[in-house]
């Protein structure tokens, strides 16, 4: 398991079954180093033989959601828990794979709800963190705590045979497909403002959407919360991204990704959104 | 090994402050015009300061004027250290709905972007429209940035239509602020160029549920000890 923020890593797996390059990075946004706020942004990736599991999860960070950075870490441990239990069932066919996976965003919305209200029972809203709160904002955290740690949550399952993405509030996706020119965005349209779905809605499940691609179909994937697209001028300067990454992986190897990850996201948010940003790049699927 | 970094051309957030002004004869009384250019003109050092202090947004300011008629007293959209205030003219009546159908033509996609960060609108009127501006207004909150804007109402003297500015602000969260004499006017034009303005640039995420239904930006609360901090003393009343 590897897990953590402002990290890198790269992993070539090559068991008998499926071999891939992956890198992943997750920096302090621009205007979290100036405030002296923490990353609110967390990553966990779990490698299960034959199978590779990637969360990522983007805290609120707005003042009324003070814990944040630990509710993402707790979603993106829960959601790996919970699914290396069940990656023998979802690895069958995907419209069980699709049944097991909505199972589970049921049972992953509540078991952080429940693991944010004992992390809260064990440790009560100090002063500090509600005193700058409005009147208005303290009921609202009376009548649902789990504001204060609300984060959104992607999941990437790379399987045999398929990519499974469970997702709730607005991380984004790209999808490079052999012999297309086009990338598939997931999420573009949830960009407009800054509000989005979390798990600290009530029922949050509801909100989740599961969406299955056929793996060998796909040549590389990025999945990445919102400070990385709202860097960029363009919509095509985002979608470049992953065309760049490939073309570097092919020409200097994915170690070459691994030793920049890092420098690049810190730059991209000091000079776009000032955002955390958390992304993973994973390609090579054999 | 020297790779260029991925993807295209990087880009701070623009946040579109937009003022709509009401530019009605009656704002000529009791020196309402000239205490509203007045104000604008002082947040400027304001909003700037605010702006500093978050190199990631890239503020934009214009502002729309409406009497008989409307139009965009500042067109382009001018970054906040570039920005210079040009007075507003009283003259003829109050057609607010002809504002708000240029507003939503601005802020359609495009030419607006989905990467932008929640427009700030302030509208500012002494009396009431006389045109139709409720279906105006139904088109700009039909809008997705209209929608997504944090929408703010001034109300300047007693003739001020509050129900109005309360239709346009569409949020029960947030008041109608009242100013009643050029003081009241100087610090509401303060406390959105500053404090809303910080609010509005954060890129912070929020739940539906942290925030109102209506709006996607947390505007803090005007503080008890508000006027306390004035040092205009303007005597007269609206």
């Amino acid at each position: 398991m590897t897990s953590g923020n402002q990290q890198m890593s790269v992993l070539r797996m090559s068991g008998s079954m499926m071999s891939l390059d992956m890198a992943y990075s997750s920096v302090r946004g621009n205007l979290h180093v100036i405030r002296e706020l923490p990353n609110q942004d967390a990553i966990d990736v779990r490698e299960l033989g034959d199978e590779l599991i990637i969360s990522l999860a983007d805290g609120h960070g707005s003042n009324a959601c003070f814990r944040s950075d630990l509710g993402s870490k707790m979603a993106v441990e829960i959601a790996n828990d919970l699914i290396t239990e069940k990656m023998d069932l979802i690895t069958e066919t995907p419209e069980k794979s699709k049944e097991i996976c909505e199972e589970l965003c049921k049972t992953i919305a509540e078991s952080w709800s429940k693991a944010t209200l004992r992390h809260l029972g064990e440790n009560a809203f100090s002063d500090s963190e509600v005193d700058d709160l409005s009147e208005e904002k303290r009921k609202t955290l009376g009548k649902n705590a789990l504001i204060a740690y609300g984060t959104t949550l992607m999941t990437v399952i790379l399987s045999k045979n398929n990519i499974i993405v469970m997702n709730i509030g607005d991380a984004e996706l790209l999808l490079k497909y052999k012999n297309k020119p086009d990338v598939m965005v997931l999420n573009q349209d949830k960009r407009v403002g800054n509000e989005t779905e979390s798990l600290a809605l009530p029922f949050a499940h509801r909100y989740y959407t599961v969406d299955i691609y056929e793996i060998d179909e796909i040549e590389a994937l990025l999945a990445t919360t919102d400070g990385y697209p709202n860097s960029f001028k363009q919509e095509e300067g985002f979608i470049k991204v992953i065309d760049d990454l490939l073309s570097i992986t092919k020409s200097h190897g994915i170690a070459a990704i691994q030793d920049n990850f890092e420098t690049w996201l810190t730059d991209t948010s000091t000079e776009g959104s000032g955002d955390d940003i958390t992304a993973c790049f994973v390609t090579n699927f054999a | 090994m020297d790779i260029v970094r991925p993807g295209g051309e990087l880009s701070t957030r623009p946040l579109h402050f937009i003022w709509i002004a009401d530019c009605s004869t009656s704002m000529k009384n009791n020196g309402k015009m000239d205490a509203l250019n007045q104000s604008i003109r002082s947040a400027i050092p304001h909003m700037i300061r605010v702006a500093e202090e978050n190199p990631n947004a890239d503020v934009l300011v214009r502002a729309i004027s409406f009497a008989s008629g409307a139009n965009w007293h500042i067109e382009e959209p001018v970054h906040i250290d570039d920005f210079r205030w040009k007075d507003l003219e009283p003259h003829g009546v109050t057609d607010m709905g002809k504002a708000f159908t240029l507003l939503s033509d601005a802020l359609k996609m495009p030419p607006m972007t989905d990467r932008a960060l929640p427009p700030v609108l302030v509208l500012v009127t002494d009396g009431q429209p006389t045109d139709d501006y409720k279906a105006a207004l139904k088109e700009l909150l039909r809008q997705p940035w209209g929608r997504k804007a944090v929408r703010l109402g001034i109300g300047i003297g007693k003739s001020a239509n509050e129900r109005v500015l309360r239709e346009f602000i569409d949020n029960d969260d947030l008041k109608v602020l009242q100013a009643d004499n050029a003081e009241e006017l100087v610090e509401y034009i303060k406390w959105v160029s500053t404090v809303v303005l910080k609010a509005a640039s954060s890129p912070a995420s929020q739940t539906e549920e942290s925030v109102s239904p209506a709006s996607n930006v947390i505007i803090p609360e005007i503080p008890d000890d508000f006027w306390e901090s004035t040092d205009v003393s303007v005597a007269d009343v609206w």
